[in-house]
């Protein structure tokens, strides 16, 4: 299925359901995790040598995903910079503080800059926040990368798009619940609030949610999926 | 839509386990998953299984470039200084006393920190803004995320803190996540590792002390190799070595040295152990500290045992 000439998108759906199988189907393969993996993990030994060119090198590969998603979560850009500031000259003192044997470095270092920038939004806890979290929910679909990127954007175009779809074919209230959380910083208790829905349902959706985005994106890693329990709203897949 | 029912069983732990590891537990809830959490390796698995897919989230948000004063400001900032453990960095120095810029939280894989710093408990207290351009808000700094070591002794049995209690978990955690990593070790020490396929463990041992409780360490067998992630298992003397015993079922043998690893940082960590022999027909694995080089007919004391997973 083409997308129409006129640009017009259709909203979740199966359409866009479709669209995005065939999206995903076409991208290239991105580079091995392991790969990256050992490539990032050797930077950041020589990071701990003392070469600030590593650091350089760092940044260049991951200062746009870590400033992407600081965005994202705080919805400024000044608390953006200041949480990859922060989270980067942390690497650059503490370098030991990461540990290859437990994870690929882009894993520790957003989920660092996922924590500080969750930080930086509860500590602020203003109105602009809640507008902010319920654009989340639905800026993801507008989301086109901009044209002309540079060639080592690729993977995190392929990425991107792959987790998008993913979110895409959730249930509507799971896709709900996760995006609050992972990029608005909610917890489940002010979710629960935000939609008006009784917290243990809260927590069931972003289970399951979990369960199936990990489902979507099956190459992660061989372990076993989430074990859950029987869905009432149906899984996405 | 119909509405979800309520998580149920052991199903409740595991929402907070995804809570947790997206930075989305409430400190009422974290009370209650401090309660369960403890040796509880389905919730570990499920904090690590949500960090893998949480990174893919952080993917999926729109491109923005980061502004260009940001990189010259951030390199700016990195000052000079002395290298830092450069054989290893698979641990965390011993000296580092209350630093200034703890990354803490879920974004702890460094201590496995998913389970204790980084909770909505502590980010209340979480620290500020160092040199940033702006700074709102900066709370004091959360306190005791540097846990000091324990005394230098092979086993450090004593230590029965709550942080001792997340790090149990950790351990397992850790085990879980030597699974779910290509990379089994820091690659100064096994470089082969480094791309090696991804591989979940076959069979795991949680070892503790013959008289205590509370994890030493646990032995992740896969594929032929076998990792041990400590827990409080201090390093060996250089002179010494830690030997891993195959302990035969009752009345069918003695135990018999599988294979030996050094371990040479306190804390969390995961070493790959030399296997010698095959731990086929040994359901119990052991560990004792001996002389380096040796070949003990047995051990000379057994510093934590447990049974191997079929």
């Amino acid at each position: 299925m083409a997308d129409r000439p006129d640009g017009y998108r259709e909203p979740f759906g199966i359409r866009s359901r479709m669209r995005c199988v065939r999206t995903v189907t076409e991208t290239p393969t991105p580079p091995s995790r392991a790969d990256e993996n050992a490539w990032s993990a050797a930077l950041v030994v020589r990071v701990a040598a003392g070469e600030t060119r590593a650091l350089e090198e760092l940044y260049d590969r991951y200062a746009r995903p870590a400033y992407s998603l600081a965005r994202r979560v705080t919805g400024d850009p000044a608390f953006a910079e200041e949480v990859v500031q922060e989270v980067f000259l942390a690497v650059w003192r503490q370098p030991d503080r990461f540990q290859a044997s437990r994870g690929g470095f882009a894993s520790w270092l957003l989920a660092a800059v996922h924590h500080k920038a969750v930080d930086a939004v509860r500590r602020e806890e203003a109105v602009r926040r809640r507008a902010l979290a319920l654009q989340a929910v639905e800026g993801l679909d507008a989301s086109d990368p901009p044209a002309n990127r540079p060639e080592d954007a690729l993977e995190e175009r392929v990425r991107g798009e792959r987790v998008r779809c993913a979110l895409r074919e959730l249930p509507e209230t799971q896709r709900e619940a996760m995006t609050l959380a992972y990029y608005g910083g909610y917890t489940q208790r002010e979710i629960a609030s935000l939609t008006n829905t009784p917290l243990g349902t809260v927590k069931t959706r972003m289970h399951r949610a979990m369960h199936n985005l990990r489902a979507a994106l099956d190459d992660l890693s061989d372990l076993e999926g989430l074990p859950v329990t029987d869905d009432t709203e149906g899984g996405s897949r | 839509m119909s509405a979800s029912a309520p998580p149920r069983g052991h199903d409740i732990y595991e929402a907070l386990a995804v809570a947790l590891a997206i930075d989305s537990l409430e400190p009422a809830d974290q009370a209650i998953f401090e309660e369960h959490r403890g040796g509880c390796v389905r919730c570990a698995r499920t904090v690590l299984l949500t960090l893998e897919v949480a990174t893919e989230l952080a993917y999926g948000v729109p491109d923005i470039d980061p502004p260009p004063q940001l990189r010259r400001r951030i390199l700016a900032a990195a000052t000079p200084r002395p290298p830092i453990r450069a054989t290893s960095l698979d641990g965390v120095p011993e000296h580092r006393g209350h630093d200034e810029d703890d990354l803490g939280g879920p974004a702890g894989f460094a201590a496995l920190d998913l389970f204790g710093d980084g909770t909505p408990a502590d980010r209340a207290a979480s620290d500020g803004p160092e040199t940033a351009p702006r700074t709102q808000g900066g709370g004091p700094r959360s306190p005791g995320h540097r846990r000091p070591s324990g005394p230098p002794l092979g086993l450090r049995t004593a230590v029965r803190t709550g942080s001792r209690r997340r790090r149990i978990v950790s351990v397992l955690a850790a085990a879980a996540l030597v699974g779910i990593s290509a990379v089994t070790t820091w690659e100064v020490t096994r470089p082969a590792a480094v791309t090696a396929p991804v591989a979940a463990p076959e069979r795991t041992a949680t070892l503790s002390p013959p008289a205590g409780q509370g994890t030493v360490a646990t032995v992740v067998v896969r594929g032929g190799t076998a990792d041990v992630v400590t827990d409080v298992l201090a390093p060996n003397a250089e002179d010494r070595q830690f030997y891993l015993w195959g302990v035969p079922a009752r009345g069918t043998g003695t135990p018999q040295v599988v294979g030996t690893f050094t371990v040479t940082t306190s804390g969390l960590h995961s070493y790959p152990v030399q296997l010698t022999r095959s731990l086929e027909g040994y359901p119990v694995l052991a560990i004792s500290e001996e002389a380096a080089g040796s070949t003990p007919a047995s051990p000379s004391g057994v510093l934590a045992r447990g049974a191997l997973s079929r």
